[in-house]
């Protein structure tokens, strides 16, 4: 067997891991070819020093820290029966831009170097518009273009909800996992951390200020059909973790595509414009989702012509382009895609902390909670 | 009380139960993360969304069959997601690195520092590769699982995870080599 052949095998090898037949093709190989022997002694150098790194020791107060956190979140599953009726009726909008002086130095000091501050020139929704859908896109454009990791990490949202970021140019758009809660006040707020590319800070924080409208949907609701059913029988009902249903189950033109590791769902571009990406977490019945909006338009280039391996297949179009672009592609953990996607009517039905989707096609409802993990349940009938 | 009972307790909401989980794995998923983000802030926060992430799925009736594998799952995709959101799949510019290693063993006798040095580079090594390779190295090397633990912890098959290890050992060898050079050019 050639060197070429065989490397890939040195790992296992030394790991322990290979079967007896190539074990001793190994054995014989490494007795007669030096080269090969270097690289294993690299390998096995290599683990030895890994392992030689010293353990950090734990910071002092994160036992404390964390039996804090714990305990405000134990009643987690029965804390969520909110009052929301009365507070429905509120349709209160405002967006403020306000002036938090903190750590203003650091800016000025920036801005004198550079001779201007980073500014954001637009945002939408404007301040103080009211009736604001509940899947509303936020978007906040800046002036010049932006270090876009640091605008980020800047941005924090008040009720906390996770946020999705997209980027096009100087315009991030940023979209909650789940819609936004009826007759809620937002707080955005952009710490003056967020840079340019070139290294200016905004000279002070912006807080936008917004409270969603609560007539928009028809409040909230008893779920029924299929996804009544689940919701009572499986998931507590009202008292239960997923909460009440904001809105009417909907059924949509939707594409599914399983993938080695999870898979994707498409709803339809005229109402919903999302991909949901489902990771599996050690096996199909749960694991991590979250949703991307799908870039892909008619005309442009279906596929990359990647060469998955045997047996499997590369996304194409919508998917083919999130996988490549967003997850990592072949490295991606959700894989490669096992078989074509499919086209088919779905439904979902949007709950005060989480998503209820069903997938004809395995007969399956997911729910996706609103911290990013996932629960399948098959239909038993 | 033996883990299958204190996860059923936890299961019912039974925080202490819980916290008894916490104490007895903190420290090893602590460190597996501290060894995948370079950073003990995060590293301590991310094992504290790990615990409250696993927490919440007991509460929401995840039956979990290896304990500690689970755990390390919960926690790998926490910092792989965190890594993808920040772009920081490579931490540091290579120049950067170059410039910081111009300090050579041999200029040392002292077996501490020898020591030291050869640990902060396997720490750049470690730090210039991509998120994925680095969380099978220290896997397999650091937290000494077979490939069938790691496969339980990835979800990846074991013909997949074979594969990323000897890619991941070749990735860390060129890096070395690369470091290697720069750090005798300057």
């Amino acid at each position: 067997m050639n060197c070429e052949r065989l490397r890939p095998l040195l790992s296992a090898y030394l790991d322990g891991e290979l079967d007896p037949e190539r074990y001793d093709l190994v054995v014989d190989h490494l007795a007669a070819c030096p080269d090969c022997a270097r690289l294993l002694g690299d390998f096995r150098a290599l683990g030895q020093d890994i392992r030689a790194l010293r353990d950090d020791p734990v910071p002092a107060g994160m036992r404390d820290e964390f039996r804090t956190r714990l305990r405000q979140r134990r009643n987690w599953p029965t804390l969520i029966v909110p009052q929301l009726a009365g507070s429905l009726l509120s349709i209160v909008f405002v967006i403020a831009l306000v002036a938090l002086a903190i750590g203003m130095s650091r800016a000025i000091q920036q801005m004198k170097a550079l001779g201007h501050a980073a500014e954001i020139v637009a945002s939408y929704p404007l301040d103080g518009a009211t009736d604001v859908s509940l899947d509303t896109k936020l978007t906040l454009t800046f002036a010049r273009p932006m270090d876009q990791v640091s605008v980020e990490e800047a941005i924090h949202i008040t009720p906390e909800v996770q946020l999705a970021f997209a980027w096009q140019g100087k315009a991030l758009t940023v979209v909650p996992f789940v819609d936004w809660q009826p007759a809620t006040t937002y707080t955005l707020t952009v710490a003056n951390t967020a840079r340019e590319v070139e290294g200016a800070l905004l000279e002070e924080p912006i807080s936008l200020r917004f409270t969603t409208a609560g007539e928009s949907s028809v409040g909230l609701l008893n779920p029924i059909g299929r996804f009544g059913y689940l919701w009572r029988a499986e998931l507590g009902g009202p008292g239960g973790a997923l909460g009440y249903a904001t809105a009417e189950e909907q059924e949509f033109w939707s594409a599914v595509q399983p993938f080695v590791n999870g898979l994707m769902v498409w709803l339809d571009r005229l109402h919903e414009d999302h991909i949901y990406v489902l990771v599996y977490d050690q096996d199909e019945s749960h694991g991590t989702w979250r949703r991307y909006t799908d870039t892909w338009r008619e005309g442009d280039p279906e596929s990359a012509g990647l060469t998955p391996p045997e047996g499997l297949l590369e996304p194409i179009r919508g998917f083919g382009r999130l996988w490549r672009e967003e997850l990592g592609g072949p490295d991606a953990p959700i894989g490669w895609a096992l078989a074509s996607e499919q086209g088919c009517v779905g439904a979902m039905q949007p709950f005060e902390h989480g998503v209820m989707l069903w997938n004809p096609l395995s007969r399956t409802a997911f729910v996706l909670w609103e911290d990013g993990a996932w629960t399948a349940y098959p239909s038993s009938q | 009380m033996d883990e299958l009972t204190l996860m059923q307790r936890a299961r019912q909401g039974d925080s202490e139960a819980f916290e008894a989980i916490f104490d007895a794995y903190h420290a090893r998923i602590y460190n597996y993360i501290y060894r995948l983000m370079g950073d003990s802030e995060d590293a301590s926060d991310l094992t504290q969304e790990s615990f409250l992430k696993a927490y919440r799925a007991l509460a929401r009736g995840d039956k979990p069959r290896n304990l500690s594998a689970w755990l390390y799952r919960i926690a790998s995709n926490i910092c792989l997601d965190v890594l993808r959101r920040r772009r920081l799949i490579q931490w540091q510019p290579l120049e950067n690195l170059l410039a910081v290693l111009g300090v050579g063993g041999a200029r040392s006798p002292e077996e501490e520092v020898i020591q030291h040095e050869r640990q902060s580079e396997i720490e750049r090594v470690l730090a210039q590769m991509p998120a994925r390779y680095r969380m099978y190295l220290i896997l397999r090397e650091r937290e000494g699982l077979s490939y069938q633990e790691i496969s339980a912890i990835t979800g990846d098959s074991l013909d997949t995870v074979r594969v990323t290890l000897f890619r991941a050992r070749e990735r860390a060898r060129e890096i070395g080599v690369q470091l290697h050079a720069g750090s005798k050019k300057s």
